[in-house]
């Protein structure tokens, strides 16, 4: 007996040990990559790296940690990064600027261009054409572009402040600057302080006219980037357009419908103001409005924030409220990943993301955030979705923009709401003149001297925009600007556009 | 020599080995840092790292002096620094002064932790109550509605900018700044106050003829610390009251060298951009120096 169960203790170590053993020998030869990947987050963010990394382990050699970084202080952090030469692994860099091509030249990114084409969900989803114009430096591939095609943008207004002014929804200018009085000096919240305004602007040049700026699109006037026109580079600055916009806004400074405060506070200020029921209006895309409606209403019970269609500058325009680009992201392989090896694994995983994995990015892990698929296979969302989005909004987010939109993604799922949400974003997608394509905005790749003198001149003439909205130049100073633009500009303007050609 | 280094070290060796902290604080973050400079010699490409990056020679000094904000930068620094001195160099030595005065030991001391408190705030919750009391919103303008006066949205009128930022600064650190002050004010003989009592000196006099010359080599050297700094205005401040409105007047070497250099990623412009500013610092301390040597006074060297 004693030696029967000598023999089985044996036997069992020595399983034991050869087990042990023969596992070693497997993971000894998969390399398992430690991937750091980087981005800029909006707000706060769920660390995704409980799902994600878990189930990246599953399907790569890839330990996947992904950090995030406050997005406005994202330049500021990769300029740090790169200058210490502590890479992380993948990027998400925010937009092509003379960084990015000043850092490809010095070899900070890792050259895709061989493996892109291997790899057929990024070859499925991602436009070449998009590569070509944002991502391609001296012919070569650097990033995989981020474009997302339906933003619907709209404004949030409030429908509970309508109903109670007798207003229909708004669907001219003119209509808005009449709600927008009406918010401003016949307080809508009813506590009897003058404390109410119909909108406010921001203390960033680049973002205080966001509020209409998508009114305006179709008269060419995009804030201050670059848009390709044809082949030639135009500067929406100098467009006629710019006048209706800078002409409705000083109407409404000059009418106390602006918060003057907002001109001195930073961003999301206005998402504050608008959620703590002192905004009548916010300008937002719809899904980024969800979130500020969530918000309002656990604010004000009582409030009915709705999306709405951005009004025309002039009747029978059309509008062009969806962009292809209109939000622009790339994604990059940076020159911390030395071999062939690793960086086939990591696109691999970008592959991945955007074909067997994407539905565990859009819905989680089955049984803790969706349970069991309706009708059209479509995975049906638990509690546990609603409460926490399991890979957390903004990253989430922004990936899914890389897969080309379905008619059938209107937005996230917790986006989407509820049935009349989902129609009004129809409606609103309707009555939006699509473009095929037009490319995302880019900055100035070149000498960084001649970018100087566009920026200062830029700077200035946006103070002197922003000078005549709040009353403080005439309205004929616009075209004065724009002449002092061009003249200041003119040399790095056109060098620029030889540049890129 | 050596020997006697070697036998003073051994003396003094707990003085020594008080000041080896601060020896090893300035070797690590202010002497070698200086290799740093050549940055602006180099187009710095971090894949390259310093020894790797072209060598351009004064290309990057060449696009500082071209650079049509350049006159706008020097401008604002010199008005901001030199405003700094005018009005908020003599409010300490005033309140000290004052304090100095106030026969009542416990009431000087309310008065001092009052005006120290806000030296232990940061600029962001200082720029945070500038906001709550200047916006269109604020409590000044609550003030002027109530006069009739027309709301003044005060914190974009460039006009304003230099009296808010010295504003600030005086109440944020006048109170801490009599800490030296009354410190060099308790080392005046009070027999000489004594004798100028006997002899019916009135207050004014006595301060004039015993306090300020009792304190003038504190000031001096003081002002030369302060000069040295001058140019190297106070960032945040200036960062957190800054907007597109008043940039014009608010933009200084700091917070272009933070816009340029760090969100811009223009490591060896705005190096040479940094020599500069430390080019003009010396040659002011250096000046100053020689001014008050002239004047009769020890200097700082």
């Amino acid at each position: 007996m004693k030696k029967a169960v000598g023999f089985l203790l044996i036997s069992i170590f020595a399983w034991c040990a050869l087990g042990a053993e023969g596992q070693k020998d497997v993971s000894a030869e998969r390399e398992v990559y430690n991937v750091k990947w980087v981005n800029g987050v909006w707000g706060s963010e769920v660390d995704p790296n409980e799902y994600l990394a878990e189930e990246v382990a599953k399907h790569f050699n890839i330990d996947l940690n992904m950090e995030f970084l406050p997005q406005k202080e994202l330049n500021k952090k990769y300029s740090v990064l790169v200058a210490s030469g502590d890479l992380p692994e993948v990027l998400t860099y925010i937009r092509r600027d003379a960084n990015f091509v000043n850092w490809v030249l010095d070899g900070v990114f890792y050259d895709l261009t061989d493996l892109f084409g291997d790899y057929p969900n990024l070859v499925a989803e991602i436009s070449m054409e998009t590569i070509n114009i944002s991502t391609k430096v001296q012919g070569r591939i650097y990033g995989l572009p981020i474009t997302k095609e339906n933003v619907y943008h709209g404004l949030g207004i409030r429908k509970d402040w309508l109903d109670h002014f007798g207003l229909d929804t708004p669907e001219t200018l003119d209509d808005i600057f009449e709600y927008a009085m009406k918010v401003t000096f016949e307080d809508p919240d009813g506590n009897g302080q003058d404390d109410t305004y119909g909108f406010g602007l921001s203390d960033s040049l680049y973002t205080a006219f966001a509020i209409f700026r998508p009114t305006f699109q179709e008269a060419g006037v995009q804030g201050t980037s670059w848009k390709v026109e044809g082949k030639e580079l135009e500067y929406n600055f100098l467009k006629p357009g710019m006048t209706d916009f800078v002409a409705f806004l000083r109407k409404c400074y000059e009418a106390g419908l602006v918060d003057p405060a907002s001109l001195t506070v930073r961003d999301n200020e206005n998402v504050r103001s608008f959620n703590n029921g002192k905004y009548g209006l916010i300008n937002q895309n719809l899904e980024t409005f969800a979130a500020t409606k969530k918000n309002l209403i656990e604010n004000l019970p009582d409030s009915r924030p709705v999306p709405m269609v951005i009004p025309p500058v002039r009747a029978g325009y059309p509008l062009r409220m969806s962009r292809s680009g209109g939000w622009f992201r790339m994604v990059t392989m940076t020159a911390a990943v030395k071999e062939t090896d690793e960086a086939r694994e990591i696109m691999g995983l970008f592959d991945w993301m955007l074909g067997d994995g994407y539905e565990f990015l859009s819905f989680g892990k089955e049984g803790v955030h969706w349970e069991g698929r309706n009708a059209a296979g479509i995975p049906q969302l638990t509690e546990a979705w609603f409460a926490t989005p399991p890979l957390g909004e903004n990253w989430v987010n922004l990936w899914l923009m890389l897969r080309r939109s379905s008619p059938e993604f209107i937005a996230r799922p917790e986006v989407r709401g509820t049935e009349d949400d989902v129609e009004l974003q129809k409606n609103i997608a309707l009555v939006a003149e699509y473009s095929t394509l037009s490319p995302p905005f880019v900055e100035s790749p070149i000498d960084p001297i001649l970018t100087d003198r566009r920026q200062r001149a830029e700077e200035r003439a946006l103070t002197g925009v922003m000078q005549i909205i709040i009353g403080e130049r005439p309205l004929a100073d616009l075209k004065v600007l724009q002449e002092e633009f061009w003249q200041e500009a003119r040399g790095a303007l056109e060098a620029e556009n030889e540049s890129l050609k | 020599m050596a020997q006697k280094l070697t036998t003073r070290i051994k003396r003094y060796r707990a003085i020594y080995l008080m000041a080896l902290p601060g020896i090893i604080y300035f070797i690590l973050f202010r002497f070698l840092p200086v290799w740093g400079n050549l940055f602006a010699f180099v187009d710095y490409s971090p894949m390259k790292g310093i020894w790797g990056s072209p060598w351009v020679g004064w290309k990057h000094f060449d696009r500082l002096f071209n650079h049509s904000d350049l006159f706008m930068l020097l401008k604002n620094t010199f008005v901001i620094s030199f405003s700094r001195i005018l009005i908020g160099f003599p409010v300490p030595i005033l309140l000290s002064l004052f304090l100095n005065d106030v026969a009542n030991q416990s009431l000087k001391k309310r008065i001092q932790s009052v005006i120290y408190l806000p030296h232990f705030l940061s600029w962001a919750v200082a720029a945070n109550i500038l906001l709550i009391i200047l916006s269109p919103h604020g409590l000044l303008n609550a003030f002027l509605e109530t006069l009739g006066r027309e709301p003044v949205n005060f914190l974009i009128e460039q006009d304003y900018f230099l009296f808010i930022l010295n504003g600030q600064s005086i109440w944020k650190e006048a109170g801490w700044g009599t800490v030296i002050y009354l410190a060099a004010l308790s080392g005046i003989d009070p027999q000489l106050y004594e004798a100028a009592n006997i002899d019916g000196a009135s207050s004014w006099q006595k301060i004039k003829y015993i306090t300020l010359p009792g304190i003038k080599g504190t000031i001096l050297i003081l002002l030369i610390l302060r000069i040295g700094r001058l140019i190297n205005e106070n960032f945040e401040q200036i960062y957190l009251l800054m907007n597109p409105l008043n940039r014009e007047a608010a933009e200084v070497f700091e917070t272009y060298v933070f816009r340029i250099g760090i969100q811009g990623g223009e490591f060896s412009y705005t190096t040479a951009v940094g020599i500069f500013k430390s080019i003009v610092a010396i040659t002011m301390v250096a000046s100053s120096n020689h001014l008050i040597k002239r004047m009769g006074e020890r200097g700082i060297y």
